[in-house]
């Protein structure tokens, strides 16, 4: 019984990762894990912003670049105090939440929250 | 008679009387910095990070992992117990006869708890500032302090 909960909700949640679709207009809004603050905006209705910051450190990330590939979104950010690249894989999880796979020095899952949707 | 107040600092000289020291002197960041840097970045490449440190994945900034063990008493077995975060057991005491060893238990605890995490929280300080994790325009007093004394900077009149 406990096992078919579980599938239901699996297939629940896949769908609607799947039916989600990661777009610019999803992404408009800021975002916040523990640690860095995203505000992704659109300038002049059509170009795409990407602003990071660091609560830890006060410092902004540069922005070496992003691409959208197959409903996933990738950022690819430097630290410039300590020289420490990151890129990214945000994936949808729900309306209001995304995880980010990091390949860094220090790699690992971020849970990112919507704080904002403008 | 009333009182009488001077603009500024009046006829006093400039000694800089008054402020507190590291207003008063800077420091400049040395070679062995800049090598130790490097030193640094090669380690976290091959992932040798000191245990006792979390490691920020977007920044690289490092924070002190939280104390894991904790101090746990059971009431109706009159024991208490340091639980490792592996939730093993490492050290107990009984109550039984007297309060002693719970008491100087409880003291270990404290002194180790204590002492990790003030040990953790100033290796997090020396890898940001060695690290290059905190600017070194917004380095604290006590990171520019251990960086003059490990030599990884000099103090600058």
């Amino acid at each position: 019984m406990k096992k078919v909960i579980l599938i239901i909700v699996f297939l629940a949640f896949s769908s609607y990762a799947q039916s989600q679709k990661l777009t610019k207009d999803f992404l408009v809004g800021t975002w916040a894990s523990e640690t860095v603050q995203i505000e992704f905006s659109i300038l002049n209705k059509k170009d795409f912003n990407v602003v990071s910051f660091s609560y830890l450190t006060g410092n902004y990330f540069k922005i070496l670049g992003y691409q959208f590939d197959k409903n996933n979104f990738y950022l690819n950010t430097l630290h410039e105090p300590n020289n420490w690249e990151a890129l990214c894989k945000f994936i949808v999880v729900d309306e209001n939440t995304m995880v980010a796979d990091y390949v860094s020095d220090s790699p690992g899952a971020v849970i990112y929250k919507r704080i904002t949707n403008k | 008679m009333a009182f009488k107040q001077n603009p500024g600092r009046g006829n006093n000289s400039k000694t800089g009387h008054g402020l507190p020291t590291p207003f008063k002197q800077d420091i400049e960041l040395t070679k062995k910095y800049t090598q130790g840097k490097k030193k640094l970045a090669t380690q976290r490449e091959k992932g040798n990070v000191d245990s006792g440190l979390n490691v920020d994945k977007a920044s690289g900034f490092a924070t002190a992992k939280p104390y894991e063990k904790s101090f746990v008493t059971n009431e109706k077995t009159k024991q208490s117990y340091i639980v490792g975060g592996d939730k093993k057991t490492t050290a107990s005491a009984s109550s039984y006869g007297n309060d002693k060893a719970i008491k100087d238990l409880r003291k270990k605890f404290v002194s180790d708890s204590t002492s990790t995490m003030k040990a953790r929280n100033r290796n997090a300080e020396l890898y940001n500032a060695t690290s290059g994790g905190t600017s070194p325009d917004k380095l604290s007093t006590g990171q520019k302090a251990s960086l003059v004394t490990i030599g990884k900077a000099k103090k600058v009149k």
